[in-house]
């Protein structure tokens, strides 16, 4: 099926993506290869802030190279209600500016996924619509 | 061909890859920056086994590079979020080699070609928690 007709629009995948909380990220590890981790987020002002432990390997990961993925899925099931959302950017750490540290602070009131006592955390952001994918399987015409 | 259970994989890490199908794959694009699917993989003997079509990014993806990462996930409404890494190579296998249930609804398109079987070996399986800071 051409990706073209099950995209969202920009305005369609700021409303889905505001409505999600959880990421799954995607960095490159020493050797070049993938390496995947899950982090909290938000969306602001078309950009996607998420926090990620200083201690993890996806934040050594990111200081080496900061090309990374950011997913973001709902479903299944059921199967026709499936959207997801893939971005890809360059991360930048959020390391000053009022409106910056805010978010960051927002951030760290939420509970890392993966672990409760998660540390110290670094807060990166990637641009939403610079690079992307999206799907939503309830736009597919011919069903089976 | 490489054979699957190349590494030690832990019996609670095996029962949560035999109850888990929410699975997102990685790859590597044409320029070495990272992306991801989610896919509904089969598990079967220590490896996983996504079916995809021939011309999909995705597959092109691992005809490039063979190296992946899969995060095996609890389902999205979960409240407690689990994680499984298993990160290996892909490797693409006849697709009568593949577990039953990796080419439902598609046999026809298997045979043709149309579509595909990659099979995952891992280097690397246990919970997210234990090798996040490894």
């Amino acid at each position: 099926m051409p990706r073209e007709i099950i995209s969202m629009s920009p305005d369609e995948i700021r409303a889905f993506v505001k409505g999600e909380k959880r990421l799954i990220l995607a960095t490159l590890a020493e050797d070049g290869a993938p390496w995947s981790d899950a982090a909290v987020f938000l969306l602001e002002g078309d950009r996607v802030f998420f926090r990620i432990p200083r201690s993890s390997r996806s934040y050594r990961n990111i200081r080496r190279d900061n090309r990374v993925c950011c997913i973001i899925e709902r479903g299944p099931p059921p199967y026709y209600e499936i959207m997801g959302v893939m971005a890809h950017g360059q991360a930048q750490e959020v390391r000053d500016g009022g409106q910056a540290l805010q978010i960051a602070a927002r951030l760290a009131a939420q509970r890392d996924p993966v672990a409760s006592d998660a540390g110290d955390g670094a807060v990166f952001s990637i641009p939403l619509l610079e690079d992307v994918v999206s799907f939503d399987f309830s736009k597919i015409q011919r069903r089976h | 061909m490489q054979q699957p259970q190349a590494v030690k994989i832990t019996e609670d890490v095996q029962e949560f890859l035999q109850t888990h199908s929410r699975v997102f794959l990685l790859t590597l694009r044409k320029d070495g920056s990272p992306t991801g699917y989610p896919m509904k993989p089969s598990y079967s003997d220590g490896a996983l086994y996504f079916n995809t079509y021939r011309k999909a990014a995705k597959a092109r993806n691992m005809f490039r590079d063979s190296r992946v990462c899969c995060l095996v996930t609890t389902h999205h409404t979960a409240t407690d979020f689990r994680a499984v890494l298993f990160r290996g190579t892909a490797e693409h296998i006849d697709w009568n080699l593949s577990p039953q249930g990796s080419g439902e609804g598609s046999q026809a398109r298997l045979q043709t070609g149309l579509r595909i079987i990659f099979r995952v070996i891992p280097d690397v399986v246990a919970f997210l928690e234990k090798v996040r800071g490894g």
